[in-house]
Parts: C-alpha cells; structure tokens; sequence
C-alpha cells in the first residue's frame, strides 16, 4: 500500500517473507493499517519510523507476540505463513533480535546462548565444555567477553554482542535456516568498532541467502547498511525504496512527514561566571578532571567506552563513585555529592537509562515529573492530585509531551515521549546547572530536535548545560564546546559553533580514536 | 515527537468530560470487588434470610475482620515500598502474648500496651536492619525472622495459652461503640491515617517511587533506606497493635494465633490493588478486598461449611480474581512485590 506506487521488490526473486495489509488496532488506536512488505533474500531491509509509528508492532507481530487482525496475511518462502505464532516463526527460520535484548541479567553468557538452543551436551551438561562452545562462538563475532560473568556485570555493549550471537548461533542439527532476521535498535548502545562488528555479521547472514528486516532510529546506519528502506508514519507505508536513492534529510523529512526547521536558537556562550567547575574530580573511569562550564554554555563530553565519558555525568548527578576531587556549583564548593546534595547544590541529573535511573515507568507521568521536588501545602503538607495535575499538565504542554495525560503510567508512553517528560523534569528543578546523558538516545529525529530546542531556551536563560553522548553529530551541533575524554582525562578541546559542525564533528571523532560516524550531517553545517 | 503519536479517538475519549469520568469510577474493571461483594451480599441474604442478614453477624462480621484489616493497612507500607514484611503473622502472636504476659502479671493495662507496641516497632526495626543495612532480601529476612519471633512467643509461656485476662484489660478489644466493636473505630482510624500518609504525603509518594524503581528514586534524590526502613517499622508497629487488640477481644492469648493472619493479609493486600487505583497498593483497596473475602467466607459457615471451607475460600479468591484481572489484560503481576495494573500503551513502540 505504498502511496507513490513504488514496487517494493528491488530484485526479481520472489521475497522471502511477503507481507499483506497487516493491521493491529489496539484499544483507541490503530497501530498498523494494512502494511505490506516484501523481504528479498540476501538483501537488508531497512524499517524507519518515528516513535509510535507501528515499527515495534509490526515486529512483535512477525515475532508473534501480538496477533494481527484477521485481515493480515503473509507467505514464506511462497507458502502461508501464519502470523502471530512465536514457534511458528521460530520454526520458520526467523531470528529476532530486541532492543531490550532478552538476556536474563543473572544469568552468564553460557546460559543465556543455552536458553534459545540448548546446551550441546546431552543428558548431562558439561559446564567447561559449554563455556568453550560459547567462548569460540563469541569469538567469531570478535567479542572476548568472560563467558562466565553474569551479564548484569557486562557493558552494554557487550551484552547485544552476546545476543546477536545467540540469535545467529543456530545450531544445525535442527536442520533450521535462518531464512529471516530481524534487528530492533541494535547499535543503540553499541561502540563504532563494535557497530562495523555488527554490520560485517549482518552482512554475512544476508549473504547466505536470509532477509534481513533492521530497525533503527540511527539513520546513518540504515543508509550504510540497507539496500531497501521502507518509511511507516501512523502505522501505514509512506513508501519503500532503494537506500542510494536517499539521503539523510529526505529520509527525516519523510519520516516526520514535513522539512524540519534547522537549529532555531543559537547560543554564544556569554561572558557571564562559572556555573560549575570541576578540579581532580577522580572516581571510576574518571581520573583527575578539571573543567569549567560557565552560565548559559552548553559544553558537551565526548569519548569512547570506558573513557569516563559514562562515568562523569554520574559523579556529578551523585550516582558515581566518588573518590576525590572538588565540584564548585556556584562558587560553593563541595567534596562528595550524593543525588540528594547534587540537587541541593542545583545540579539537575539525567541519567541515560529510563528504564531503571532516569524515571520510574509504573509511576503516573505527574508523579515522576515532581518526584525530586514534591509540592505540598498547608501545614499539615498536604500533597493534592489535583494540584500536581494542573501542574503537570502545564509541563506536559510546554515539552510536547503526548498525550496529555498526567495520570497515565510513565511506562506506557512512547520513548521520545517519556525523555521529554525526563527533561521537563529535571527544568521543573531550576537547576544552576544541568547534567545530560546520553538525552536523545533511542529517540526519533521530531523528539530529538525538540529536546535539543528545550536545552538551547535553558541555556539561553543562563542555565549551564554538560552533555555527555557517544554521538558526535549531536555534540557538534547542540554544544558551544566538545571535551574530549580519554582514559579520564580532557585529551582535546573543540569549540563548536553553528557553521563549522562539520568540522567539529571530524575534529571530535577524530578525537575519540574512532571513525567519523559520517558525513552525511554535513548538510547541515 | 511527530504530532502524530496521539490519535484522534483518544483526543476524542479524553474530551468528553464528566459522564466519561463517572462511568470510568464506576467501571466493572475497576472496582469489580464492590459489585462482586454487592453480589455476594445479595445471594447470602436471600439464602439464608434468617441468619445472614442480620445486625449481630453484620457486627460480628466488622469486628472479627477489623484485625485483619487493620494488620493488611500496615503491611501496605512495606508492599508500596517493594518489600515482602512475611513476620506480620508472628508479630501479631508476640506483641499480643507479650501484653498478656504483662497483664497477667500485675502490670497495668497502658504500659502493658505501650511495650507490646514498642516490642513491634522494634521488630519492624530489626527487619530494617536486616533489609536496609545488611541488604537482605526482604523475602528471605522476614521469613527467618517470622520464625524466631514465633519461638520467642512460645518462649514465654512454654507454649501454654494464657486465659482470663483482666478485665480492664479486656476492656480496649470488648468495648462496643455505635453498636460495633471498637476493633472497627480502630480500623477507621488506623486506617484513614494510612490513606494520607499513602495518598497525600511526599513519604507516601517517595514509597511508591522506591516500590517502582529504587535506583531511580535514590537518583531523584529520595532516601531510599529510610522509606524502607519506616515503612516496616509502621508495619511492625500497626502488626503490633492488631496483636493487643485481638488478645484483648478474646481475652485470652494463644502464642499461635498470628500464623492465620498471614495470608488473609498478603490476600487483601494483592486484591486491594487491583480495585480503586490501577494496580497500586491502596487503603480502601485492601479493606475492600477484607471484607470482601470475610462476608463471603461468613455465608459459607453460617450455610454449614466446615472450617477447611475458609483456607480454600480465601486462597481460591486470591487466584480466581488475580487470574481474572490478568486474563483482561489489566495486571501484570511480576515476580516480586508489586502487582499493578498497566493499561495499553498508547504507541506500543
């Protein structure tokens, strides 16, 4: 059902798996709308969307958690194929890799590729062999993780190592191809190295003779990787058609369905003080660094793994472990911060992960929003639904967050949704300075660029702002200054400023000891 | 963002105001527990017109669950906070042989009170202790401590009962007011203090901020281990009280009464949050859900059951209404604590 009409199929073959009007309404809204989509064999097909635009259903429905509506058919290989079955497309050869990843977190790398395909010893389970099997299983994928720790103790990074391994990993016996892959979000957390790891095993296993379905936010890797890219927008197909015939800006304007306005507000750092200043901060990855942020700057931290660029925004939101070193916020000097100082002090935190640091999912959208801060009155301090409503509403409407509704549980809204939420949040705070990780990941290009619009207004009242992202398209356009860590030291300081993103961006990457992630942002420089 | 990640039929629902707003109140899946207990009302009293319905088992109905509710109200603290408190039972048998002991040997009625209260309250502080300064698990902790209190009470009078009680004593579990027993004013008291310390306090909130995710409030800079740690000594304490005001009422101690008390507590409690608030542990929730489970198990006796009737009556409803509300697609019950009520999300992505 694709719009403009464009055939879906760039090779001649018939496709692997061939979708028809495959529709999902869930209660008050339609999730998909008569989706159709054809997966050809040996090629990487590419599915982009903005949140909540029926990416995430659709793949539950091919991995058969959702049921489709009746009216939804699909073939395989030629013959039916039956939606909604999760054995049914285990069987069918198809292999699904979640951005949540589906590890068991206690569990080891050993049991965790167990889990999907079995031990290989029989009867009686040979736990060093195992481990072995395991090890030269990763291996191949270029990981040398410890097989025997727990994955809660690896990296991120790591563990989707560890998952793709075990989705590709299929053992033979079982006489199973893989016949269709699909990949929700995986680079999200992954490094550059690790990412071209990803890709060069993508790759392989579409060479094989599999589909490949690979659903990302990060646009550059869909153009470096799919041969075919197909939009959705309201659970419907905007179009599908051959990656080189797309670029990055046309892929956004037809994801959001509109051009997207360019940096609107652009801010110079101003002569005024120092917000916040660090001298031998130490603790964890991070050794002895020294920095100043001064009022209404915005100064980004770049880096790989492990360069303290993770551990830095957690000292100093007072989550890290802290071993010396001062932070002066506003002149006032402190020696240890835990989250409840750091917030005193006027240091607003967002950590990265939503799920388990930066919000609590099963909490109403209000009562997150005023956790670090509840307003109460009278003197008994009384905490009123009705007023906090009000207020949240007010936030709600301020940061985009959608739907208004303030009593709706956190967790069930999209992901751009509830980072907006975070950011109002942590502005709510009127902090003197704000601590950013990681703020727009694994959201969709509308939410990243509102959130970037909310940080440049609070800077421009002469909030301090540190970023700390492993995008370096992001750092060059959002900060005035990118500081470079390695091994938890400023190894490089870049000044960023709206017409040379470009350039920082090289400059940045160049830093980091990793490729430019691409050159495609140029356009916007 | 896209503008379009609400949908028009949302935008529509959300816009229509008061009836909608009523009729959500009012919903079966909401407050099934009130209709189903309508039900129950309406079946016994029509069955049994001579015995059901009637002002002394209505009255013997609030007072005997009075306690229950009163020990579910307190658990609910440490329930919102994430944490099993699984030694209630054997909090109720301790504080109450502890009153009776003193009582029984000349020592007067308040300070007797005063230290079966302050000897729950020091429970709550040693389950503290243990899950907030050793970092047990709260399951695990509580169990073991469940036990040892239960060997302390049997401790204190090798086991014996103790009976004939003074009646000054007595007094404070056999006073009647407005024609029902005190246990019940007790209840209202105890528990309309728990709904605004739950409902309307910044504590209540940070409790259910740690019950949701405890790194994620300890970084919105709520203290964690002190929410923990007040929440089980308020349950120890209200425990503790449930303990004097059962002994009181029966007038005699019996070093095993609180194991019953257990699992018609933990029952309520889960039952309770799925009536009112969408899954979250809440005051008028669990009395509810008491009550509910309490008339039911009441009919079935006075129609002529046997005592086994209660333990399957009382577990069977747990299931059934659990079963239910997941089988709707309104519950998901994780593997821990928390049993709450997530509705579809809006963009499943």
């Amino acid at each position: 059902m694709s719009p403009d009409g464009q055939p879906a199929d760039p090779t001649s073959e018939d496709p692997v798996l061939r979708l028809r009007s495959v529709s999902k309404v869930f209660p008050g809204q339609r999730a998909l709308d008569g989706v159709d989509l054809d997966l050809a064999a040996g090629s990487v097909h590419a599915l982009v969307g903005a949140n909540g635009s029926g990416k995430s259903t659709l793949i539950k429905i091919l991995a058969g958690y959702h049921t489709p509506e009746p009216e939804s058919t699909a073939t395989l290989d030629g013959s039916e194929f039956k939606l909604g079955s999760a054995s049914a497309a285990e069987e069918a050869g198809m292999r699904f890799i979640h951005q949540d990843l589906g590890l068991i977190p206690d569990l080891n790398a050993v049991d965790n590729m167990a889990l999907t395909h079995g031990y290989t010893s029989r009867r009686f389970v040979r736990l060093r062999h195992e481990a072995r099997v395991a090890q030269d299983v990763l291996r191949r994928f270029g990981s040398h993780v410890d097989v025997h720790k727990p994955i809660r103790e690896l990296s991120l990074g790591d563990r989707s190592v560890v998952a793709i391994a075990r989705a590709l990993n299929t053992p033979n016996q079982g006489g199973t191809r893989i016949r269709v892959l699909v990949l929700d979000e995986p680079t999200e957390s992954l490094s550059r190295p690790e990412v071209t790891r990803l890709f060069t095993a993508v790759r392989a296993v579409a060479a094989h003779g599999a589909a490949v379905l690979y659903v990302s936010h990060v646009l550059e890797d869909v153009l470096k990787l799919a041969d075919v890219v197909t939009v959705l927008r309201d659970g419907r197909v905007v179009t599908t058609r051959p990656a080189d015939t797309l670029d990055h800006d046309s892929l956004v304007e037809l994801i959001v369905g509109r051009a997207l306005t360019k940096a609107s507000v652009t801010v110079r750092a101003s002569g005024k003080g120092v917000a916040l200043r660090a001298i031998d901060l130490e603790g964890g990855t991070v050794r002895p660094l020294s920095f100043e942020v001064r009022r209404g700057e915005i100064v980004g931290f770049a880096g790989i793994g492990g360069s303290g660029r993770e551990e830095l925004p957690r000292l100093l939101g007072g989550g890290g472990d802290w071993v010396g070193g001062i932070v002066e916020v506003d002149s006032r000097a402190y020696t240890k911060l835990t989250p409840r100082q750091a917030l005193a002090a006027g240091l607003a935190f967002v950590p990265s992960d939503r799920q388990t640091l930066s919000a609590i999912p099963s909490l109403s959208v209000r009562e997150n929003l005023t956790l670090p801060r509840v307003s109460t009155f009278g003197p008994l301090r009384w905490l009123s639904a009705v007023r906090e409503r009000a207020e949240a509403r007010e936030w709600m409407v301020r940061t985009d967050v959608r739907p208004v509704e303030p009593d709706r549980p956190l967790g069930t809204l999209s992901g751009g949704n509830q980072q907006k939420l975070v950011m109002a949040r942590a502005l709510r705070l009127e902090p003197s300075v704000m601590v950013l990780d990681e703020p727009v990941q694994g959201v969709d290009v509308g939410a990243k660029s509102l959130i970037f619009d909310l940080i440049r207004a609070a800077a421009a009242t002469g909030m301090a702002v540190v970023v700390a992202s492993s995008d370096t398209d992001d750092l060059a356009m959002l900060c005035n200054r990118v500081l470079v860590l390695a091994g938890g030291h400023v190894v490089r300081e870049v000044e960023c400023d709206g017409e040379a993103a470009h350039d920082a961006t090289e400059a940045i990457a160049d830093a980091t000891l990793l490729p430019p992630s691409t050159s495609l942002r140029a356009s916007h420089a | 963002m896209s503008p379009d990640d609400v949908d028009s039929p949302i935008a529509a629902h959300r816009s229509s105001g008061r009836l909608q707003r009523v009729r959500h109140a009012l919903a079966f899946s909401r407050i099934s527990g009130v209709y189903v207990y309508i039900l129950i009302v309406i079946a016994f009293s029509f069955w049994l017109p001579s015995t059901f319905d009637t002002t002394s088992n209505w009255q013997n109905i609030a007072g005997s669950q009075a306690v229950t509710a009163i020990v579910t109200v307190g658990l609910l603290f440490p329930l919102a906070a994430g944490q099993f408190d699984l030694s209630v039972g054997s909090t109720i048998g301790l504080a109450g042989m502890m009153s009776a002991y003193l009582a029984d040997h000349g020592a007067g009625t308040v300070s007797a009170i005063l230290i079966a209260l302050a000897l729950g309250v020091a429970v709550g502080g040693v389950n503290a202790v243990l899950i907030v300064g050793l970092r047990l698990d709260s399951f695990i902790a509580t169990l073991g401590m469940s036990s040892i209190l239960l060997g302390i009470t049997l401790a204190i009078t090798n086991g014996q009962e103790i009976i004939g009680l003074p009646s000054a004593f007595q007094s404070i579990g056999t006073t009647q007011v407005f024609g029902l027993p005190i246990a019940v004013m007790y209840l209202v008291a105890i528990g309309f203090i728990a709904w605004w310390a739950l409902e309307h306090t910044t504590f209540g909130r940070f409790l259910f901020a740690v019950g949701g995710g405890r790194d994620a409030a300890k970084l919105a800079g709520v203290k964690t281990g002190f929410e923990i740690a007040t929440a089980l000594i308020v349950c120890g304490g209200v425990a503790a009280i449930g303990g004097v005001v059962v002994t009181a009422s029966l007038g005699a101690a019996d070093p095993n009464i609180g194991a019953g008390y257990l699992l018609p507590a933990f029952a309520s409690a889960a039952l309770g949050a799925t009536q009112f608030r969408d899954g979250r542990f809440n005051v008028p929730g669990a009395i509810l859900a008491n009550y509910l489970l309490a008339t039911g198990v009441t009919g079935l006796q006075l129609a002529g059951a046997q005592d086994w009737v209660t333990y399957v009556f009382n577990g069977a409803a747990l299931v059934v209404a659990l079963a239910l509300a997941v089988r709707k697609g309104r519950l998901r019950p994780r593997f821990g604590s928390r049993v709450r009520r997530i509705r579809r999300p809006v963009s499943p992505n």
